[in-house]
């Protein structure tokens, strides 16, 4: 009996030592859940009540299964949503991603981020697979009417890379592990699933909360 | 031989105590998002396993590396890790979409095949703890003293 004693107050002595380091971990490292700073990749009334943030990656399938629920959401609310991309290549499986993130800064720039980000993601399948993305890209610049000089100075500029690492830098902060990750008014839903699943029923709540419903 | 199962102990207790924090360190959607790539579970399983996975990953974990509880603990890790390599498995048996296992949050990717042979590799080491459970620098041995 007394051993038995010993192993129980020892299993409760672990097991609170655990669930308050577990505490200290997420106070010092759990970071801000939402985030909001200059971003051109926004559409939408700058007044919106609820605000959507999308880390994603113009590589990979899951983000484009995400587009359609999306553009939904998007559709089911406009006066009131405001639909925010923010760049997460993940460069290790998307041996493209960081260069198709580079040429949709540029194209955001020139007031055409969505018209690219579209086609990045209905010609995903051609262009990553391919040995060279680059001429895909450089097409898909010139079918969106972007100006040719200006696209090569960006392409170039440090600051184009930087802006998307950036991105993938607050991303980073609000414990983004995966794409597509999104934020709801900083409720976080992560892949397309939980996004059909409870995204609209979030944006309803965010506006009860606003009382604009 | 004291010596080696000392250290498979702490091999087996550590990376499921990382394991286990890595995922309690960020919104449970992560872990969420991950399990829903394995397509087993209704959604209402899927948040209450991810919640619950990483807390019992970690307490376990921890006990093992104390080497508290160790024939027990070995033995709940050792069935998780039989469940995992069943899963990562059939997911690379159904061509899931699963490009990285999710075993450790964000800490490290491994791909399913990676996984399979770690879990494996740990599964055979928590089966020798069961078989022979080390007291080299043990709580067990210590509360029995």
């Amino acid at each position: 009996m007394k051993l038995l004693t010993r192993y129980a107050f020892t299993a409760v002595a672990i097991v609170l030592f655990l669930v308050s380091l577990v505490s200290i971990g997420r106070f010092l490292f759990g970071g801000s859940a939402f985030a909001s700073y200059g971003n051109l990749k926004v559409k939408g009334p700058e007044s919106a009540s609820v605000r959507v943030v999308v880390y994603s990656d113009f590589q990979c399938p899951a983000c484009f299964h995400a587009n359609a629920p999306l553009e939904e959401l998007k559709n089911q609310f406009p006066d009131s949503l405001a639909l925010e991309f923010r760049h997460f290549p993940l460069e290790r499986p998307h041996r493209w991603a960081l260069l198709a993130a580079t040429f949709a800064e540029c194209a955001a720039e020139q007031d055409k981020f969505w018209e690219f980000h579209e086609k990045l993601f209905s010609t995903q399948e051609i262009w990553s697979k391919s040995e060279d993305a680059i001429p895909f890209f450089a097409q898909y610049a010139q079918e969106a009417g972007l100006d040719h000089l200006k696209m090569g100075s960006c392409l170039e500029d440090p600051k184009t890379i930087a802006t998307v690492r950036r991105d993938h830098s607050m991303g980073v902060k609000q414990k983004v592990q995966s794409t597509p990750t999104i934020f709801i008014n900083g409720r976080i839903l992560v892949g397309a699933l939980q996004l059909k699943e409870q995204g609209s029923s979030i944006v309803l709540e965010e506006l009860k909360k606003s009382k604009k419903v | 031989m004291g010596l080696i199962q000392f250290l498979m102990r702490i091999l087996v207790g550590g990376i499921f105590v990382y394991s286990g924090w890595s995922k309690l360190m960020v919104p449970v959607e992560n872990f969420m998002a991950v399990i829903e790539g394995y397509q087993f579970l209704r959604p209402h399983a899927i948040e209450l396993l991810a919640t619950w996975l990483p807390w019992t990953e970690l307490v376990f974990g921890a006990f093992l590396l104390l080497g508290f509880l160790t024939r027990a603990s070995a033995a709940i890790l050792g069935i998780f890790l039989a469940v995992f390599i069943y899963l990562i498995s059939r997911s690379l048996w159904l061509h899931l979409p699963v490009s990285e296992c999710g075993c450790f949050g964000s800490g490290i990717a491994l791909a399913p095949w990676q996984a399979l042979m770690l879990d494996s590799g740990l599964l055979l080491a928590s089966i020798v703890l069961i078989i022979r459970p080390p007291q080299l620098w043990s709580l067990d041995r210590r509360l029995r003293k």
